[in-house]
């Protein structure tokens, strides 16, 4: 990759165009193991209600934090499960003080059953979050309006979905994914959810997207970091593919060795 | 009587309580840590403001620490 090619998202320096969930995997060593492996840009946390006792036993927080202290990862929390505007504001209000960032994953769903975003609500939070100071990175779906709505509320980059959160299905709308680029050519698209397999990321990186946000398909992988390294060597060809660009598809095959000087073939044709 | 919420649960006492109290004295949380948050009536309190908050009958506190998200 060019050295030119720094990423930045309000006019901060993000260090990997790979994003990483923390949830779901089978130990904190293997979490880490697999930050490690992947030297994810951003990695997503959460907050919920905890006992005194919940903190005493909370290893992943710990590991995270360690790994934050020693890497150039930036911690991103979300507010995920949040249904309504209001309760994203309060609860990215809350992370802010607990996480110490102004960065947010500003989520709020809006049908349990495909975990798609309520992106009235969305764009409510959104502006009111941006408007104290917040970093919003809005998941998002891939409807073009609803992304430049969330750009006029203040975010400096939208997040729509691949698919829907946790099904591995890749990109199920390239044409959506296609038309988001071509249409908010200086936008900040982070490919966030529905991600299943390093060529689905690859696909992602050479359409345009600026990068992806992922955790399932590295932390339920049989080897998560083995599965982390390979998402990072996919998201960085991707990219490199995107900058040199690509030929042309055709329908009619045209050899790749030069015809001529080929000796044999016609004078066999001809005396057979 | 004084009956309030913790993080979804009723608890109920008698004497006064502010929230200081409540949350290090009673409910055994660590005491200058940054690993939780709390939230009175769903909006913030800053740890700065605990010992001055009265806890007042019908109050829903949250208490927040970290947990692994995507």
């Amino acid at each position: 990759m060019a050295d030119s090619d720094v990423f930045t998202i309000a006019r901060e320096e993000i260090s990997s165009r790979l994003w990483l969930g923390s949830s779901m995997y089978p130990s904190p060593d293997i979490m880490v193991s697999a930050f490690a492996s992947a030297q994810p840009g951003f990695v997503t946390m959460s907050l919920r209600r905890q006992t005194a006792g919940d903190l005493a036993n909370n290893d992943y927080h710990e590991r995270v934090n360690q790994w934050l202290g020693a890497s150039q990862s930036r911690l991103l929390p979300n507010t995920a499960g949040c249904q309504s505007a209001k309760e994203a504001i309060q609860l990215a209000i809350l992370a802010r003080e607990l996480f110490k960032t102004s960065w947010i994953k500003l989520e709020v769903i809006g049908d349990e059953y495909s975990l798609q975003p309520n992106v009235f609500e969305l764009v409510s939070a959104a502006r009111e979050l941006s408007a104290q100071g917040f970093y919003v990175l809005p998941y998002c779906t891939d409807d073009l309006v609803v992304c430049e709505s969330l750009l006029h509320a203040g975010c400096p980059a939208v997040m729509p979905w691949g698919a829907p959160i946790g099904t591995g299905k890749g990109i199920i709308n390239p044409y959506q994914l296609r038309t988001l680029r071509a249409r908010l050519p200086d936008t900040t698209i982070i490919v966030d959810a529905g991600i299943g397999r390093p060529s689905q990321a690859m696909q992602a990186m050479e359409m345009g997207a600026d990068g992806v946000l992922l955790n399932t398909a590295v932390a339920k992988a049989a080897n998560p970091v083995a599965m982390a390294g390979a998402f990072a060597a996919a998201v960085d060809a991707g990219r490199a593919a995107f900058h040199a660009g690509f030929m042309t598809e055709r329908d009619m095959a045209s050899p790749s060795t030069p015809v001529a000087g080929m000796p044999f073939w016609h004078t066999a044709m001809r005396g057979g | 009587m004084i009956e309030i919420i913790v993080n979804g649960k009723s608890m109920a006492w008698t004497s006064e309580k502010n929230v200081y109290t409540l949350i290090i004295d009673t409910l055994n949380y660590p005491a200058e840590s940054s690993r939780f948050v709390v939230a009175l009536n769903g909006e913030l309190l800053p740890a700065e403001q605990w010992p001055s908050t009265r806890v007042n009958n019908g109050d829903i506190i949250d208490v927040l620490g970290a947990i692994t998200g995507g």
